[in-house]
């Protein structure tokens, strides 16, 4: 049965999870132990847990903390939808049969149904099925529909079967429309003597989101590492050159990564991309988040770069701290 | 506001922050809208505990938002 209270967001997961009171969590095709802020709070959260699944088309950063690996599918073996950015639902047909030997939802359902809660369906088709049912703005979609036209812009219902290309022609759903102030509401993050540079995270075209799918693909000939780009006033201050080793440290933590000195960036403001696991630029961003969805905030992290010097790597953490220090009061 | 503070507490601070814009009493029971729709229960009780144990790291708007989760 679902609780009709709302539940965790998942940042709030991570932080019951180390206090004891969100013991199991089901990671489908997701990979936060890259992608989510504060890896080390992540990674806490992660070892905290009594029963970690995941499920993946590959063994990713999570499934390193995973009790229970489940194998995933490619989109080439699945047979379903896929609703993109303009509410538009499209089919999506297998042309092979799952390398797996069963599918993914057909996974999901014996599990449901091996803890008490038959799901049991034929075909995914019964599965929209249920979704038209449950859901006014997919009431006139199914599988059958979807073959007849090719493709559907929910809401599609009674009032709109052919499904909806523009939303909100005439009016709103509440009527007219609310205008509502959104006043600015400035982070908490502060650049200081100690971390006095902002970090902002990106990605770039080769490589998806933390790089599990495209970093396996011959993408990485366009984009082999993440570089931490800095303006040449700041490399120059620190002693910088392109191509050098540095380390990226923040409150929450630190990594090392190679410098590509570039106006790019203004001064003030260095930026990295987090497709690579050996760089783990999330290990650096904070759980700062916006104050509605608890979106973190990847964009502003107050930071310190200095060169790696190789003497440093092979000191301690104290020892990198009192070094980093040294260097800022130099 | 320092990592170290409780995420509760930095979260309604800045729903409260959000809200600023509103009169008071209109800001007061937005937050406790938003709260009370959107928050884990266990979020909610510890929201209650920390503000019965000490309200120095809060915004006024959320104390008195968070009286009126009790």
């Amino acid at each position: 049965m679902l609780l009709p209270e709302p539940g965790l967001r998942i940042p709030n997961m991570f932080d019951a999870a180390i206090e004891g009171t969100f013991r199991g969590l089901f990671v489908h095709g997701e990979d936060i132990a890259q992608s989510d802020p504060n890896v080390q709070h992540v990674l806490a959260a992660l070892g905290a847990m009594e029963l970690v699944v995941v499920q993946d088309l590959f063994i990713n950063e999570t499934a390193k903390f995973a009790h229970v690996f489940l194998p995933g599918a490619s989109f080439l073996e699945k047979d379903g939808t896929f609703t993109n950015a303009e509410r538009r639902i499209n089919r999506v047909r297998a042309v092979m049969k799952p390398k797996n030997g069963m599918h993914e939802w057909d996974i999901v359902c014996r599990i449901a149904t091996a803890m008490g809660y038959p799901m049991r369906y034929d075909h995914p088709g019964q599965i929209m099925d249920e979704i038209a049912a449950l859901t006014p703005t997919f009431a006139g979609v199914s599988f059958e529909r979807l073959d007849e036209v090719g493709s559907i812009q929910w809401p599609c219902d009674d009032d709109a079967p052919q499904g909806t290309p523009i939303m909100h022609v005439d009016a709103f759903t509440r009527g007219l429309g609310r205008f509502v102030p959104t006043p600015f509401v400035p982070t908490d993050e502060r650049s200081t003597r100690r971390y006095p540079l902002i970090l902002t995270t990106g990605r770039i075209l080769s490589q998806y989101n933390v790089g599990a799918q495209t970093r396996r693909t011959a993408n990485i000939a366009w984009h082999q590492e993440d570089l931490l780009e800095i303006h040449p006033h700041d490399a120059e201050d620190r002693g910088i050159t392109d191509g050098d080793e540095v380390t990226l440290a923040s409150r929450v933590g630190r990594t090392k990564l190679r410098a590509k000195v570039s106006d790019r960036m203004p001064t003030g403001v260095v930026y990295t991309t987090f497709h690579y696991p050996v760089t783990g630029a999330n290990v650096v961003t904070t759980e700062n988040s916006d104050w509605a969805t608890n979106c973190p905030e990847y964009k502003v992290t107050a930071v310190q770069v200095a060169l790696a010097h190789p003497v440093i790597r092979e000191l301690d953490e104290r020892a990198v701290d009192n070094v980093l220090a040294a260097e800022l009061v130099d | 506001m320092s990592l170290n503070v409780p995420a509760e507490i930095r979260m309604i601070n800045s729903i409260a922050t959000h809200f600023g814009y509103l009169h008071t009493e209109q800001a007061v029971a937005a937050v406790a809208d938003h709260v009370r729709r959107f928050w884990d229960p266990r979020m909610k009780r510890r929201l209650l505990l920390l503000v019965a144990s000490d309200t120095r790291d809060l915004d006024p708007v959320a104390v008195a938002a968070a009286g009126l989760l009790r």
